[in-house]
């Protein structure tokens, strides 16, 4: 068979699609800015993203309301849901200003990813932050 | 290694569903040595022994052991390390293919084992010993054996809709409501255009029809690879269960991406031996 042949042949160019999809989507995905996690190569459960809110920054404030909480949790379509942390920031800034469980609204988040506070002590609700939050805001 | 022969079209389609598990197991592997199981945040494997055991996963007979290697886990993961790093290379390599397949065999038995009562884990373990069972007699790949092994494959599927149906009423429309809701609010998929469109086309009463009809559809291409049209029915798996790893990205299973990877091989296969023979029911 020659590859004119392949060409001619539907079963081929079938092949080679899937495979470029799979390149693209599962293997270098962030190469082309498109997002994946932990599917291709492993399965690990400690990709958690854990919001902290409070009321006030609590750096400032000693007396500032805390809560914590993950993300997805509850009855789950699939396994958890994994995180980086640019999906782990755009899913907690969903809650920015919400009421929390107790009521007090939630104006300070720092998130957790690995039990790692990537941001260290900045707010993932400052406006200065890139707002990429529209990716979980479909809902709403 | 690969060879001048190796660079004809047929090779080819043939070469690239085996590259693609290689580098899968490659990557674990690496990603297992450098994060999961020896990196700074590692979950050390007698930790994930432990915890399989307190949740009632392992075969009983199988718990001895496990218990037995508790001291011995580092020795063990990086023994892990290394059949899955090898049985990766030698795939992307082409060369002593059916050593690969026996590396895998041995690692995702062992996981099979370690994790049989979990349905989900149970799935994985299948799939991942039907893809090392394949490589290690692919020369024997035809005929009845290859029927067993669609039929095996067809087995595995069928078991894990029973747990999608059990666990999580995937064929009801009560379900597609709250588990579109859980997709909008938590999930997020490989680029936001592609999930603004399902949820753009799963909207109303038609959208969530499908949404409920896709655990049919899947069960119907399921039978469908047992009757003479099988390969059509996994080509028509295969882009739907790719199309769903890409929809619903952050969950930490690779089940999906197995499934990718198995009826990738399988389709592959399947074609290789229509074209010399015209194909025949498996049904009874």
């Amino acid at each position: 068979m020659t590859f004119r042949d392949w060409f001619r042949d539907g079963w081929f160019l079938f092949f080679a699609f899937i495979s470029a999809v799979m390149v693209v989507t599962l293997v270098m995905p962030a190469a082309v800015g498109l997002q994946n996690f932990t599917q291709w190569g492993g399965m690990y459960d400690d990709h958690w993203c854990v919001i902290n809110a409070y009321d006030k920054n609590p750096h400032a404030y000693s007396d500032a309301k805390h809560v914590q909480f993950s993300i997805g949790d509850g009855r789950r379509v699939f396994s958890s849901p994994a995180h980086n942390r640019k999906s782990c920031v755009a899913a907690v800034q969903i809650f920015c200003g919400q009421p929390s469980t107790e009521g007090w609204t939630m104006a300070w988040i720092e998130p957790t990813l690995k039990t790692e506070r990537f941001l260290g002590e900045q707010n993932a609700c400052d406006p200065a932050l890139p707002v990429i939050r529209h990716w979980f805001f479909h809902a709403q | 290694m690969l060879s001048k022969n190796d660079l004809t079209p047929r090779a080819i389609s043939r070469y690239l569903p085996q590259f693609f598990i290689g580098l899968f197991f490659l990557t674990a592997a690496y990603l297992k040595w450098a994060q999961a199981l020896f990196g700074p945040h590692r979950i050390a494997l007698d930790a994930i022994f432990l915890h399989w055991m307190r949740n009632g996963m392992p075969l009983e007979w199988y718990k001895d052991f496990m218990t037995w290697s508790l001291p011995y886990t580092d020795w063990l993961a990086a023994i892990v390390i290394l059949l899955q790093g090898l049985a990766g290379l030698l795939l992307i390599l082409n060369w002593r293919v059916r050593l690969a397949g026996l590396c895998m065999f041995i690692v995702q038995l062992n996981v099979y084992l370690a994790t049989y009562h979990q349905l989900e884990l149970r799935v994985l373990g299948s799939q991942a010993m039907l893809m090392s069972i394949f490589f290690f007699a692919r020369s024997e790949m035809r005929g009845r054996v290859w029927a067993l092994m669609t039929y095996a494959m067809v087995l595995i599927g069928l078991v894990h809709l029973y747990g999608r149906y059990m666990y999580f009423s995937d064929a009801s429309m009560e379900a597609a409501l709250w588990q579109r809701g859980y997709f909008a609010l938590y999930n997020m998929s490989s680029w936001p255009g592609l999930k603004s469109f399902v949820l753009w086309a799963t909207a109303g009463t038609a959208g969530m029809l499908l949404w409920a009809g896709m655990f049919w559809i899947k069960l119907g291409l399921l039978f469908g690879m047992l009757t003479r049209y099988r390969l059509q029915a996994g080509a028509a798996l295969l882009v739907i269960v790719l199309s769903a790893t890409l929809i619903w990205l952050n969950t930490w299973s690779c089940e999906g991406v197995f499934w990718v990877l198995l009826l990738f091989l399988w389709v592959v296969h399947e074609r290789e031996l229509q074209r010399a023979a015209a194909p025949k029911s498996l049904l009874p």
